[in-house]
């Protein structure tokens, strides 16, 4: 198969609801491990390792279609175990609280040096909930090569697209998968008229972006 | 959800003798972790607090020959990221203006005391937790009451310090905690204030530490009185003098201790560096929804707490 045509894409973001509400925004544990960047569909893993956590999700793979608890804002901070640093209840932000820590003390090998302005950890990822209020911002690509980009003439908006990952860890809409019920991720809403072909009304340039709400059956308990 | 009359339809009569409201007819506890806490005001998302320590003793230097050159020592860094405690409660038009026991008009002092508690509960946590390798950690990375503080400056600093090792159970450590926890006794404080004395500093120089504070739960009040105001030593017939009269301790109870059985000794707010970061004191607020006109208080506060260093801190967690 071929490759996306770019290896790096926009993160998703939230473009606006359709309550015209703020979106839904939680702050979730994220699991052991994780480096996701920016902008990635994640899941509460249901079971084994990070069980109860939030993980990237995986794309579809013809058959299994993704789970998305949502959009995270952060990338993962590749805690060294689930949750790593999270309040309880009245206590504080755990130890050492900030990433790029290096243990560099001598004598004091469970010690930290932080540098200054070094992002925090606190345990949580801040992710914008898959609903079927939030719109969001996706940038086209197309895994199978070819065509990339979008015309709603040819992909009406109310159409169903898969999401897929490059090999960045960054997310897109994969006009290889339009229609297909495996695929069927998100709804296409609208689609950024910034990007069209000069003169175009209905065609975008190469990896426009789109607005799409999620698709319920992707959805990992509806909010 | 909001509060609507059909839920407080007492509160509509005005045939009562008394309505007793928790928030208001019972007395609040002082603020307490103002006492033991130094408290600061914070501007910025976290505040990190790094440790250094100096050089250490000088050192003999023959005729004819150079000095010997030290080092500074540049230690770990202990971030406090503040956490943000918000609560609100709301309340139908109609209960707002029908209410006739002004419950509903004074219920933000409620929320306030919401705060108050979880600030005290925060502080206190930084000693409930002090002694879990997951609870509160200082800049040397182990808990804020541990057996084996491992010292900057290595075993150099426990072969020059004198008397460390009456109490230190590992070379290039000194504990603020003892190596079995032992319930409050005359013994086990008088360990305590010894402990606390011979405490050196990263380097192993003497420094002057010296505890002035027992803190406690309710549980050991009248054991702390006894120990620190009979006349005689407690619990003996011999007629010996309580020492510990002469160590000047001065004992305070927490209420917000969990346990039964810990006792914590510290020096003054000067000597020691258990901090709570005020971001936001508590702030309130009000609103209407517009199209119910639902009334909406609401109140946030910003802070942490934690411990840059163990020193002038000693701590045993019961048996």
């Amino acid at each position: 198969m071929a490759n996306p045509g770019l290896n790096t894409h926009n993160p998703i973001y939230p473009v606006g609801t359709i309550s015209g509400n703020q979106e839904l925004i939680n702050n979730l544990l994220e699991g052991s491990g994780q480096t996701f960047q920016p902008g990635t569909p994640v899941e509460v893993k249901p079971s084994s390792t990070n069980a109860g956590y939030v993980v990237a999700s995986t794309p579809s793979n013809g058959s299994t279609q993704v789970v998305v608890k949502g959009i995270t804002y952060l990338p993962g901070k590749n805690l060294s175990s689930a949750g790593f640093g999270a309040s309880p209840p009245f206590g504080s932000i755990g130890y050492p609280g900030g990433l790029g820590a290096t243990q560099t003390v001598p004598n004091q090998p469970s010690a930290y040096n932080i540098y200054h302005g070094a992002p925090f950890v606190d345990g949580l990822t801040l992710v914008g909930i898959a609903n079927l209020d939030t719109i969001w911002a996706v940038q086209v690509d197309a895994s199978s090569g070819g065509t990339y980009n979008y015309s709603a003439v040819t992909i009406p908006i109310g159409s169903t697209i898969g999401l897929n990952k490059d090999t960045n860890g960054w997310w897109y809409a994969d006009l290889a998968n339009v229609n297909s019920s495996a695929y069927a991720d998100v709804n296409i809403v609208g689609f950024n008229v910034q990007d069209l072909v000069a003169g175009s009304t209905t065609v975008q340039q190469n990896y426009g972006t789109i607005y799409v709400v999620f698709n319920t059956t992707a959805i990992q308990g509806l909010e | 959800m909001t509060m609507v009359r059909n839920e407080f339809f007492q509160a509509m009569s005005i045939d009562v003798a008394h309505n007793f409201i928790e928030f208001l007819d019972l007395k609040q506890r002082p603020v307490e972790f103002r006492s033991y806490m130094n408290v600061m005001p914070s501007k910025k998302a976290y505040e990190d607090a790094v440790h250094y320590a100096g050089t250490g003793p000088a050192q003999p230097k023959n005729e004819g020959n150079p000095v010997i050159y030290d080092n500074l020592i540049q230690g770990g860094t202990r971030r406090y990221i503040h956490q943000t405690y918000g609560l609100g409660i709301r309340m139908s038009y109609e209960l707002m203006q029908d209410d006739q026991t002004g419950l509903m008009a004074s219920s933000p002092k409620s929320l306030v005391q919401g705060h108050l508690f979880a600030q005290e509960y925060t502080a206190a946590n930084v000693l409930n937790l002090g002694f879990s390798s997951t609870g509160t950690i200082t800049d040397d990375g182990v808990s804020l009451f541990n057996n084996q503080h491992p010292l900057l400056g290595g075993v150099t600093a426990t072969n020059v310090a004198p008397g460390v090792g009456n109490f230190s159970t590992a070379a290039g450590t000194y504990p603020n905690r003892p190596a079995t926890d032992a319930d409050l006794s005359f013994t086990s404080l008088q360990y305590g204030t010894m402990t606390f004395q011979r405490m050196p500093n990263a380097r192993g120089i003497l420094v002057a530490t010296k505890p002035k504070h027992l803190t406690i739960p309710p549980e050991l009040e009248y054991i702390a009185i006894e120990l620190l105001g009979s006349a005689g030593k407690p619990y003996t017939s011999d007629n010996e003098v309580n020492a510990l009269i002469g160590a000047g301790l001065q004992y305070e109870v927490l209420h917000y201790l969990t346990g039964a059985s810990p006792w914590f000794l510290r020096g003054n707010k000067d000597e020691h560096r258990l901090m709570f970061y005020e971001r936001q004191p508590i702030y309130g607020d009000y609103d209407r929804d517009f199209d119910q006109q639902a009334l909406k208080f609401l109140a946030i506060s910003r802070f942490s707490a934690g411990a840059d260093t163990w020193l002038n801190t000693f701590g045993s967690n019961g048996p």
